[in-house]
């Protein structure tokens, strides 16, 4: 017994499969979807004011699916789902799958006085798997998904006092703009109780940093300056699962392991900071340098209940205290460590079952001291989670995941972000290559 | 077939739900807004204010020749100035007549205001210009010997003109007017690119006239002909009012009191200036410039033709080359006197330092703002960084905000 018991069909279950062309005319249909959807037209208003810092808001890879268990999943492969987390997890892969993901996310940040609830949809990932071989547990996936993003929009004021007159000014600061993370990965089984998995990824994004300062009245001009920190470059993350420690005993068959292990990136950064003062443009010279990106290592574990229910646990740490940015240590930021637990009743694979015993449900709870550290005071946070996958044509699914939880304090002047976030994607198969009898 | 319609009917259906649901959900938030913005004390980018004072490195005085193409001519002549008003009424309006008798020519100009010996007579003599002219673009010198026909008088006049609101009236050369309505001169366009009035050596006064710009036709230069057929018979008045005109304007050397610079209308003077700013770091917001001049009262002239006391800073393009600028000329740059001292004048340069702080830093340049000094001879005389009097000095208060990294 394995943990591969995610709800799925066997190839002889499906009719022929269609031509690879009407699955890809579908993805463009939906990817277009999707891309309008995390446009700006649509994005909504705004995102968390922690994400003035570092790179942003960093997103937890995993999928839908993962998200629903609290974003573990690391020690579950499935043949259903493309986890980005770990390529080691895609070995079951039997179909051609492409899962297209976006996110609802909104948040009411609160100062203990007053409190204000921003909103947006995002772009979330796509990925394509490919099955090379099942035999050997062999699949490719490439994919997109988001690393970071910022978005911030908040306001300040103050005076300076001079030997003649007295300056009253807004500032009024904006952030927007993500950093993205490309990939190919491939995934193999060697031996029947070990996958591994190793991706290229390649990073590429800017993020975009605004000041505007409004003076009050006519005496005195204001300006506009923006920093904008473009970066990209290549790494490579390494996975590994055992699927199942049946040799060991039969009571350790439903047992899996995982890890995971994002190798140190070392992006090409620059720098640039323009302006727009007293009708006047500037942009100063590039700043050119690196950018680290601190290597982040995960486990995981994870145990099959009667074959239906899984239950797992993941732990990740990432050293963002060595994180620089043109030879500069990257400011107000910690080490970061985050762990989940996940529960999943899986869906049953009979065809004949009801709807909603072929749909499969999660719940999780993760615990993350992130690597914000404003002032010197740690950031923390907490979300549970919920989810559901249900099939809406043979094996299509259909993934939503709930998060609900809490960031940050109103202590220190801080702002305690409570923030409800959607999770949804559309999981698209189809038995590519193979000829069908009506064509 | 039918699982696949199906398939792609509920693909469409669930991605239209998804749309609209995230539609109805994104629309849930609040815009951000200064009103409700939530303060908190995560650290953000900051801005250091400083303010500074700086003088000037260094300033000249240099003379430009520009057409004047104002909405006031000038016309006269006084110690120092010489100034020549030009005149040509639409060609396309007389009416081609080769029989005409013109019985007589009138040309009346509106005065408006003067400068110099208000009692001294005004004295003119207008001759025919022989070659095209483009109102924007003659100046003094253009107006040699070969621009008109001086070797016969179209008219003359001398007067005392006592308010600032009659009119003079010449009598004009019959024949030369007759030429202006015969076909044979259509192709002889010469004859019919007006009149040049220029001032006699013994006029002690200029006198502005309005211009074929003025708001009301009335105002404008006229032409007024009557004119009748051979046999005499029929006597018809013709009024023409619509044309080109400018004036065109010499002055001697200025002669500036040491440690003085100045800028002058008409015969068009300018100043440049040169501050190091160079301690105001790139990427800083100058939020305030405050350049501030002291006049010097005794060889200042503001004229009656503009009496408010204006003048535009610019911002000095080249090293090299002084008349190279660039200004918005918008009035709440402009210099004038301030409410402090007497004869201290305030710019508002914040635009042009903000352009140093980008670079290249050539300094400024002081002008009369464009009408005054296309339509008077304001003469600015103020005290440069070399004045023996430190308080009298140009200084440049500058408060600037740079964002801290």
């Amino acid at each position: 017994m394995t943990l591969m018991h995610h709800a799925t069909f066997s190839l002889q279950q499906i009719p022929a499969g269609s031509p690879p062309l009407r699955t890809l005319l579908r993805c463009a249909v939906l990817a277009a979807l999707l891309g309008t959807l995390s446009s700006g037209a649509l994005a909504g208003s705004g995102g968390s004011g922690y994400s003035v810092l570092g790179l942003g808001d960093l997103r937890y890879l995993g999928g839908t699916r993962s998200a629903g268990m609290g974003f573990t999943g690391l020690a579950i492969p499935s043949p259903a789902f493309l986890n980005p987390a770990s390529a080691a997890t895609w070995f079951g892969l039997d179909r051609a799958r492409v899962e297209i993901s976006g996110l609802y996310e909104g948040i009411d940040a609160d100062n203990g006085i007053s409190s204000r609830y921003l909103a947006r949809v995002l772009f979330n990932g796509a990925s394509l798997g490919i099955p090379i071989s099942t035999k050997d547990g062999i699949a490719v996936v490439v994919g997109l998904v988001p690393y970071s993003n910022i978005n911030f929009d908040t306001y300040g004021s103050s005076s300076a006092v001079f030997s003649q007159d007295t300056m009253q000014y807004t500032l009024h600061y904006t952030g927007s703009g993500f950093l993205g993370k490309g990939f190919i990965g491939l995934s193999w089984r060697p031996l029947e109780q070990l996958s591994l998995g190793a991706s290229f990824d390649y990073y590429v994004g800017s993020l975009e940093r605004a000041i505007e300062q409004v003076p009050s009245g006519t005496d005195f001009r204001g300006g506009k300056s923006t920093t904008t920190s473009r970066m990209s470059g290549a790494s490579g993350t390494l996975s590994a699962v055992c699927p199942s420690f049946g040799f060991l005993g039969s009571a350790l068959a439903p047992l899996s392991l995982g890890a995971v292990f994002s190798l140190r990136g070392n992006l090409r950064y620059r720098g640039d900071e323009s302006g727009s003062y007293n009708a006047v443009n500037d942009t100063l010279p590039d700043l050119k340098g690196r950018a680290i990106l601190p290597p982040l290592l995960g486990v995981g574990i994870a145990y099959s209940l009667g074959g239906r229910f899984i239950v797992a646990a993941d732990y990740y740490t990432q050293q963002w205290e060595k994180a620089e940015l043109s030879g500069q240590p990257l400011r107000q930021v910690q080490n970061a460590h985050r762990w989940a637990i996940g529960v999943e009743r899986t869906g049953a694979t009979e065809v004949v079952s009801s709807f909603f015993n072929r749909a499969s449900y999660r719940a999780g709870f993760t615990h993350n001291t992130t690597y914000y550290k404003p002032n010197g005071n740690g950031i923390n946070e907490w979300f549970i989670t919920a989810g559901a996958t249900v099939p809406f044509v043979m094996d299509n699914w259909l993934a939503f995941a709930f998060e609900y939880g809490r960031r940050g304090t109103t202590e220190f002047g801080l702002l305690r972000d409570t923030f409800f976030r959607v999770h949804f994607s559309l999981n698209i198969s189809e038995t590519w290559f193979v000829t069908s009898e009506d064509e | 077939m039918r699982d696949r319609r199906r398939s792609g009917l509920s693909l469409t259906m669930m991605a239209a739900v998804g749309l609209l649901m995230s539609l109805l959900v994104g629309s849930c938030g609040e815009d951000p807004t200064e009103a409700n913005s939530i303060v908190s004390s995560i650290p953000l980018r900051q801005l250091v204010i400083r303010e500074t004072t700086l003088v000037a490195t260094g300033s000249s005085t240099f003379r430009q020749s520009i057409p004047m193409n104002g909405l006031e001519l000038l016309l006269g002549r006084t110690n120092t100035y010489e100034s020549s008003l030009l005149l040509e009424w639409y060609p396309v309006y007389f009416p081609a007549r080769d029989t005409i008798k013109v019985l007589s020519a009138t040309l009346t100009l509106r005065t408006n205001t003067f400068y110099g010996d208000s009692i001294s007579p005004l004295e003119f003599t207008v001759y025919r210009i022989s070659r095209s002219w483009d109102e924007a673009t003659v100046t003094w010198d253009s107006v040699d010997a070969t621009f008109y026909d001086g070797s016969v008088a179209r008219g003359t006049y001398s007067g005392i003109v006592s308010s600032d609101t009659q009119t003079v009236s010449v009598s004009l050369d019959t024949g030369m007017v007759r030429q202006w309505f015969s076909t044979l001169t259509t192709d002889n366009a010469p004859l019919k690119y007006g009149i040049i009035l220029i001032p006699s050596g013994s006029t002690r006064i200029i006198r502005g006239f309005r211009s074929f710009e003025s708001d009301s036709t009335d105002y404008h230069p006229t032409l007024k002909v009557i004119a009748a057929n051979l046999a005499g018979t029929t006597v018809d008045t013709s009024t023409y009012n619509m044309g080109i005109d400018t004036f065109v304007k010499r002055s001697d050397d200025l002669t500036l009191p040491p440690g003085t610079i100045a800028v002058m209308a008409g015969a068009v003077y300018r100043s440049s200036l040169s501050f190091d700013a160079s301690c105001i770091p790139r990427g800083s917001i100058v939020n305030k410039a405050d350049l501030q001049m002291h006049l010097d009262p005794l060889t200042s002239r503001i004229s009656r033709f503009y009496p408010d006391s204006a003048v535009a800073p610019a911002l000095r393009l080249s090293a090299s080359d002084s008349t190279e600028f660039y200004t918005t000329e918008t009035s709440a740059s402009f210099g004038s006197p301030g409410s402090g001292l007497p004869g201290t004048f305030h710019f508002d340069v914040a635009s042009i330092v903000q352009s140093w702080v980008r670079g290249p830093n050539y300094g400024l340049v002081l002008k009369v703002p464009y009408y005054p000094e296309r339509g008077s001879i304001n003469l600015f005389v103020f005290y440069d960084q070399t004045t023996a009097t430190t308080a009298l000095r140009p200084q440049l208060r500058i408060v600037y905000s740079t964002p801290k990294n």
